[in-house]
């Protein structure tokens, strides 16, 4: 989630493409250390109950991962449809968490959320393939990797 | 018969040892790990502040010398004003306390103002919270008001060491005890989240049915003192609008927040004065 101090500010949730670069590239026991990493990360700076975020990028891993030699992780259209489906289940999901005790305020938060879920696909439609070139130029900075773990049946 | 391939159930097995594990994990674990994932945070929030800061004085050296010299005139205006009315506040306060001694009235509760800076915002649709530079190591526990120049900001939710975060007054798990500048009867205040156009919103309900209001002159909603949080009179915000609520025998209203509320640069923490005693004698 974008977490700007400015007055300016619009509530975008720009998490996909974080969820969606390990279990396509990595390794499933690499991939299963840093998903808990970087969703232990999330859950320390978000609002929501402590292990949701841990949960979700596990759950969306583990789904890629399973699938992964279907999709071509060396261009960015998957890992950037990917992305967008992961980031709208995200923020549907906090959505349910965050107004099942608020069903007074429901009617304000609907049009809201579905502002920000908007403005936020239309920030990720510029940001994930920048981010996922971004990671793979650091593979190749670092000559760990580069290549998926796995490449894809053409 | 299909062979199953048991590779397969690996991410499932993965996903069900996982949840097992988080499952089987003492609160203590857990509440440590936020706890160390957050202190590794903070200093990314006051790093970011700091250069937003420094952003800021880079900007102010282009203002020309002419501007600045106008300011100071402004500002030493206000500071000569500001002057008489520390005076006549000290004045007042003296009058109070003797009134009091002669009196032999009960101290009252006070608090020690510690300001703060804003470091981070998270408001939006699902919740509305910022983050201040200051933490437990200031005296702030949980719980503590926050309040700046407009009004009630809201309470502290949680705190680190050097950070802590607020939630805000239009948040929707925020309550408090509220009544209207001049009427003594208490009602019920919640937070109800920001509108589409960035407001600030919350309600009210609880009001006596004898209220009329109006949006030329709304009537202005102020904290109670109830519940020890909040000293008495803080402004919460305006209501121009009641009706009557589901049981008919109160009113129910909207309630609109401060504007600068969203956008707040610097709050002050109310820390009671006896606890900021006994936690410097702890040290």
């Amino acid at each position: 989630m974008l977490l700007i101090n400015n007055s300016l500010y619009i509530n975008t949730l720009i998490i996909g493409p974080a969820f969606v670069i390990a279990p396509l590239y990595l390794r499933s026991d690499q991939f299963f250390i840093t998903s808990l990493i970087t969703g232990l990360w999330f859950d320390a700076s978000m609002q929501t109950p402590f292990g949701l975020f841990t949960f979700l990028i596990i759950l969306s891993g583990l789904i890629v991962l399973s699938m992964r030699r279907r999709f071509r992780a060396e261009k960015n259209l998957h890992p950037s449809i990917l992305a967008h489906i992961i980031n709208f289940s995200v923020g549907l999901t906090i959505f349910l968490i965050s107004c099942q005790n608020e069903i007074e305020n429901l009617f304000t938060m609907i049009p809201t959320s579905i502002f920000e879920l908007f403005i936020s696909h239309i920030i990720l439609l510029f940001l994930a393939p920048w981010f996922f070139n971004l990671q793979r130029s650091f593979f190749e900075l670092l000559n760990t990797k580069k290549d998926p773990e796995s490449l894809p049946f053409v | 018969m299909a062979r199953i391939r048991l590779e397969r159930l690996t991410p499932l097995v993965t996903l069900l040892a996982f949840l097992f594990f988080w499952w089987i994990t003492p609160s203590v674990i857990k509440t440590f790990t936020k706890s160390t994932f957050e202190e590794f945070q903070a200093p990314i929030w006051v790093i970011t502040h700091k250069l937003e800061t420094l952003a800021n004085s880079a900007s102010l050296k282009m203002i020309k010398k002419e501007t600045l010299l106008d300011e100071i005139k402004s500002l030493r205006r206000n500071n000569s004003y500001f002057q008489q009315v520390i005076n006549f506040n000290k004045s007042q306060t003296d009058e109070i306390k003797r009134l009091e001694a002669i009196l032999q009235l009960p101290s009252r509760t006070q608090y020690k103002y510690e300001i703060a800076h804003v470091i981070q915002r998270d408001i939006g649709s699902w919740w509305q919270f910022i983050r201040i530079n200051k933490g437990s190591k200031h005296g702030i526990l949980e719980g503590d008001a926050v309040i700046f120049t407009g009004g009630v900001v809201g309470r502290v939710s949680q705190t680190n060491y050097y950070t802590s975060r607020v939630s805000l007054l239009s948040n929707n798990d925020f309550r408090i005890s509220a009544c209207f500048k001049g009427d003594d009867r208490p009602l019920f205040f919640q937070g109800k989240g920001v509108s589409l156009w960035g407001e600030a919103n919350g309600y009210i309900k609880n009001a006596p049915q004898d209220l009329r209001t109006d949006s030329i002159n709304p009537l202005q909603l102020v904290t109670t003192g109830l519940g020890g949080t909040f000293p008495e009179g803080i402004k919460i915000g305006f209501v121009s609008w009641l009706e009557p609520d589901n049981t008919g025998m109160f009113q129910a209203g909207n309630v609109n927040l401060d504007k600068r509320l969203l956008g707040i640069k610097e709050v002050a923490i109310l820390i009671p004065y006896n606890r900021a005693d006994s936690e410097i004698n702890d040290f």
